[in-house]
């Protein structure tokens, strides 16, 4: 699906590109680096003209750069979170830095991709230097269908490693279906939309990609089962991530109706950092209201403003 | 035979075969000796060991090539990013002398 905001693909390595998202009005040097979730695709951030938060932001007067990780095909079944986040966030980071000229970069992931946004600051050599975390998991406890996972690896009658290890990549329509079960408020997918707007969504609901193997696994494995942000035991590459390691001013957008990342799995986020202005914004509506509502919170654009440098 | 048709008829070979192994063994329930083989599946082992010469690429082989191709992509990417800083450098030197 086509972007309706104007933009211009920056970089690319393997299936990821850079796309970046020039001001109609710039009035900010500071420019936002967002990272979307693995699960669906990034264009819910830029679904229509009056349904795109990409869209919002750029008239506010930012720059956006938005990190695009592609489709996977079987030949990436063994990316993993440790491409995804030292690899493909990092350098995607490095280049926007480079491309607007601007060391002072905001760092903003939603969902899943707020996640990894999280744990790139926590191991990052040059971390950016404030970051928005819309709805992101952190303790996966919290997340409905989080038990009904872990039973069934306790009991062991779902051997992950040994289905991803046969399967490869996890077909889109598995994700999708495996959504379904998960979040049956938010997947009423054979409803009618009711208006166009609605059929738009629901069209993005039904367009799921194919998750890689590997990352799948340690999502599944060390993020749901294991718990590991909250038990500070997650490691990338051998190595331990400590959230206490992110020092940047953080902000943490919530939506009071969201069934699919409730408020409570993010909030943790605010003890397991060690920001030193750390804040969390709440609105009215759910995991998906922000990228299509068309207006962006006072609370966030005020913030974003504060935080940027001004031309 | 293509090399999609030798692909397919390894997969439809190899499915059988373990199939009609393991249903073989739990028969005798002794160790699986030649002797022991019956005619039909000593032929499609057969046939299946004269597919395997032929070494035609699986999707798992594609999928190390591929993952080659990405390790020498990253890393020419990292020469470009020196580049574009080092042009960045430039561009930024070039601007302060003639603000001087």
């Amino acid at each position: 699906m086509n972007a309706v905001t104007p933009r211009q693909a920056v970089w690319k390595l393997n299936k990821n590109v850079l796309w970046y998202y020039p001001s109609p009005s710039r009035k900010y040097r500071t420019p936002l680096f967002l990272v979307y979730s693995l699960v669906n695709r990034p264009y819910i951030l830029d679904l229509a003209p009056d349904m795109s938060m990409i869209s919002c932001l750029t008239r506010e007067g930012y720059d956006v750069y938005l990190l695009d990780f592609g489709i996977c095909g079987y030949e990436d079944k063994d990316i993993s979170l440790e491409d995804y986040i030292l690899t493909y966030i990092e350098r995607g980071l490095r280049r926007t830095r480079i491309h607007s000229g601007s060391e002072n970069v905001i760092s903003a992931g939603y969902c899943l991709g707020g996640t990894m946004a999280l744990i790139h600051a926590a191991v990052s050599p040059n971390p950016p230097q404030s970051l928005v975390l819309f709805a992101p998991p952190v303790d996966f406890s919290r997340l409905p269908g989080a038990e009904s996972w872990t039973e069934a690896f306790k009991g062991n009658p779902l051997r992950l490693k040994a289905a991803v290890k046969t399967m490869g990549m996890i077909p889109a329509p598995v994700v999708s279906r495996t959504l379904a079960s998960l979040f049956p408020s938010s997947a009423d997918r054979k409803a009618k939309p009711v208006s166009e707007k609605q059929a738009l969504v629901q069209r993005w609901l039904h367009d799921s990609v194919p998750f890689s193997g590997e990352a799948l696994s340690q999502v599944i494995g060390d993020l749901v089962f294991h718990n590991r942000l909250v038990t500070n035991t997650f490691a990338l590459a051998g190595r331990r991530v400590n959230l206490k390691k992110v020092r940047s001013p953080l902000l943490l957008v919530t939506g009071t109706k969201d069934t699919i990342v409730p408020i409570e799995s993010s909030l943790p986020v605010m003890n397991l950092t060690r920001s030193r202005d750390p804040r969390n914004v709440t609105f009215q509506g759910g995991h998906i209201t922000l990228a299509v509502a068309g207006t962006l919170p006072p609370e966030l654009t005020e913030w974003l403003s504060e935080r940027s440098s001004r031309l | 035979m293509d090399k999609k048709e030798i692909l397919l008829r390894m997969m439809e070979l190899s499915n059988l075969t373990e199939e009609k192994l393991k249903s073989h063994k739990k028969k005798v329930k002794a160790p699986l000796r030649e002797a022991l083989m019956p005619e039909e599946l000593r032929n499609r082992l057969e046939e299946y060991r004269k597919l395997m010469e032929l070494k035609v690429p699986t999707k798992k082989d594609l999928a190390a090539l591929a993952a080659l191709i990405r390790q020498v992509e990253e890393k020419v990417d990292a020469l470009e990013e020196k580049l574009e800083k080092l042009d960045c450098l430039k561009k930024d030197n070039g601007k302060k002398r003639k603000d001087r």
